[in-house]
């Protein structure tokens, strides 16, 4: 277990049953309890019963608010520490413009992480500015957005070992999974 | 200084085990169980390969997870069975099982509540599980826990046949030679059993080998308990407790599961194990005198037995007298045991002397002979048959086949050999001429 450190699942914008029936078999085959321990979600889940699916699924679940969860309680935005790294979770409907990686460097700044994870654009993207990170794993569902085109089902699980940090990208592409990896580490 | 037992004979190490109580109990262990081979000036390096083979194994079933490899198959969610990953959660499943065991495990005694003793117990435990495909079963956690009682209450050794460094591997090859004596085949799940043969046994089967060979282990020990020991050490009692008409099984699981660690303090377990191993041989597939020891149990508690009517039985076998004095059931398992083994010896020194081929074929003429002397013994009109009369019996048919050999050969070569060549020459005449 110390071979890999701690695993972190980046899930987000499912938006079930609103736009999307359910997550794709495959990841419903993958994400199982027991492997991960963390979980970050950006939000717009769409129902309670994913809700807890996804509490079901780690000890530790972080779900910031999505602009379409209204009669929640949950938070706009959190900060959490894992090992030596402080992740910032956030929906991203707040940060104008969307998507714009400026705008989420100024909230990184005050939020004071080293990664910012945040959803929305549906658009799964991984960027750095100034030595910090910008992680968006996308729509797990593969949801319809007004921003972006040909939404790919996607989501990321992360490896943490002290100031390294290991991704692991998976994607439904044509009805299969592919995974790729990214590493970087903190400056 | 050696120790003293570098200088005497199995076969004294063997009576002063169960002459009473010993010194250097890990090792005396390892030496009657066969974990120590060879002669003893083998066995300081002999027990040093073992250790190492232990770590061998300890590190092939520790994934290596390398996070820099391509993705594809390498990454935590993967389903692949060659995947790392995949093997990592796997064992982490199977030791999450094994702990839930670890932690209840005789937890009245200060040495299983230490983190690192817990910590050590989880490891073998894992380690066997993982690398037999019976894997993890409630049960194996006491066996292995009595073992670690064992040295924790012993003392090192200078010549480090016990020695706190290397605990958990000498704990591990005790436990692993002490399953591949049929304990192992005790633990096969009830749902297995139901497939691959009979589960349950009636008197005339534990006679028959075609039977028993198809049995699994748990029916055949049990059903050869009750309903041949036990009919022949306390008839009055094997027949009370017949017309229940309970299965065996169901009060001898745990005895022989747990190799009676269950049954009594862990002092006790100790010195009723001492006397197993003692009475152990080599040559073996199974504790032997386990059996007998379930079998003396039962009629310890006799007088509470006999008085007790069939509806209530089954409650009363599955909870035994508590046994202060363990020594009485003791020595009267061993000595009916020994009775069985001289019978047995005394036969086949007999007989296997002069020809020398029909050595393993007479232990197997020895058990049936007796089985069949025993089954017939039983029915009314047969009580007379005495093993004796049935060897005689069956000698005669030796010799009428030795006989028959000697005929043979003489027909068809014109020439006098031993029985064991001419066995030969009959066999392989079609590929041979001559033999000279």
């Amino acid at each position: 277990m110390s071979q890999f450190g701690e695993l972190v699942l980046l899930i987000g914008d499912l938006h079930i049953p609103q736009r999307a029936v359910d997550l794709p078999e495959k990841f419903k085959e993958l994400l199982v309890p027991g492997k991960v321990q963390h979980i970050f979600c950006t939000g717009n889940i769409g129902s309670r019963e994913y809700s807890d699916w996804l509490k079901g699924l780690a000890s530790n679940v972080n779900i910031t608010r999505g602009d379409f969860d209204e009669g929640t309680t949950l938070p706009e935005s959190k900060v959490v520490s894992i090992g030596d790294w402080k992740i910032g979770l956030i929906h991203g409907h707040q940060v104008i413009p969307w998507g714009d990686k400026e705008a989420l460097g100024n909230l990184q700044r005050q939020l004071d992480c080293d990664i910012l994870v945040s959803g929305h654009t549906h658009a799964l993207s991984i960027e750095s500015l100034d030595g910090k990170y910008f992680i968006n794993p996308g729509s797990a569902t593969g949801a319809y957005s007004a921003i972006t085109a040909e939404v790919k089902p996607s989501f990321i699980i992360m490896a943490f070992q002290g100031n390294e940090a290991t991704l692991f990208i998976y994607e439904l592409i044509d009805g299969n999974i592919s995974v790729n990896k990214a590493q970087f580490s903190k400056s | 200084m050696a120790a003293w037992y570098f200088n005497v004979s199995l076969k004294e190490i063997k009576e002063t085990v169960l002459q009473g109580d010993i010194k250097n109990r890990f090792v005396i262990w390892k030496i009657l169980l066969g974990v120590l081979q060879g002669s003893p000036s083998d066995w300081v390096s002999n027990n040093l390969k073992l250790r190492e083979e232990y770590n061998h194994m300890k590190s092939t079933l520790t994934p290596s997870i390398n996070l820099k490899q391509e993705g594809t198959i390498n990454n935590p969610l993967s389903t692949s069975t060659d995947s790392p990953w995949y093997t990592h959660f796997k064992y982490q499943e199977v030791r999450r099982v094994i702990r839930i065991d670890v932690d209840r495990t005789y937890q009245k005694y200060q040495i299983f509540q230490d983190e690192h003793n817990k910590n050590l117990l989880e490891n073998i435990l894992f380690v066997w599980s993982a690398t037999h495909p019976i894997g993890y079963n409630q049960g194996l956690n006491e066996i292995c826990a009595v073992i670690m009682y064992a040295v924790l209450n012993d003392s090192e050794t200078e010549d480090g046949l016990t020695s706190w460094e290397y605990i958990e591997a000498d704990c591990y090859w005790i436990f692993s030679k002490i399953m591949e004596l049929s304990v192992e085949e005790l633990f096969v799940h009830d749902a297995e059993l139901t497939k691959t043969g009979p589960n349950t046994l009636d008197e005339s089967a534990c006679y028959d080998r075609s039977i028993l060979r198809e049995t699994p282990e748990m029916v055949r020990r049990s059903h050869y308990i009750f309903h041949r020991i036990l009919s022949a050490t306390d008839p009055t009692l094997y027949t009370h407790i017949q017309k229940s008409k309970y299965d065996p099984q169901l009060f001898f699981v745990r005895w022989l599961r747990c190799l009676l660690s269950r049954e009594f303090t862990l002092s006790q377990t100790l010195l009723v194990w001492d006397k197993m191993f003692a009475c152990h041989n080599i040559n073996n597939r199974e504790l032997e005198l386990l059996n007998y020891i379930c079998a003396a149990m039962l009629s310890a508690d006799r007088e509470n037995l006999l008085q007790t009517p069939c509806a209530d039985l089954l409650e009363a076998l599955m909870n035994p007298l508590v046994i202060n004095d363990i020594s009485l059931v003791l020595n009267q398992a061993i000595s009916y045991f020994e009775e069985q083994v001289d019978k047995k010896n005394s036969f086949l020194n007999k007989w296997s002397g002069e020809s020398g081929i029909l050595t393993n074929s007479l232990k197997m003429l020895y058990k049936m002979v007796s089985s069949k002397t025993e089954y017939l013994r039983k029915k009314p009109k047969k009580k007379e048959v005495t093993l004796e009369s049935m060897l005689l019996y069956v000698s005669q048919s030796k010799q009428m086949i030795e006989e028959q050999i000697k005929i043979q050969c003489l027909d068809r070569y014109k020439i006098k050999k031993t029985i064991k060549k001419m066995k030969y020459l009959l066999e392989f005449s079609g590929s041979q001429e001559k033999l000279n």
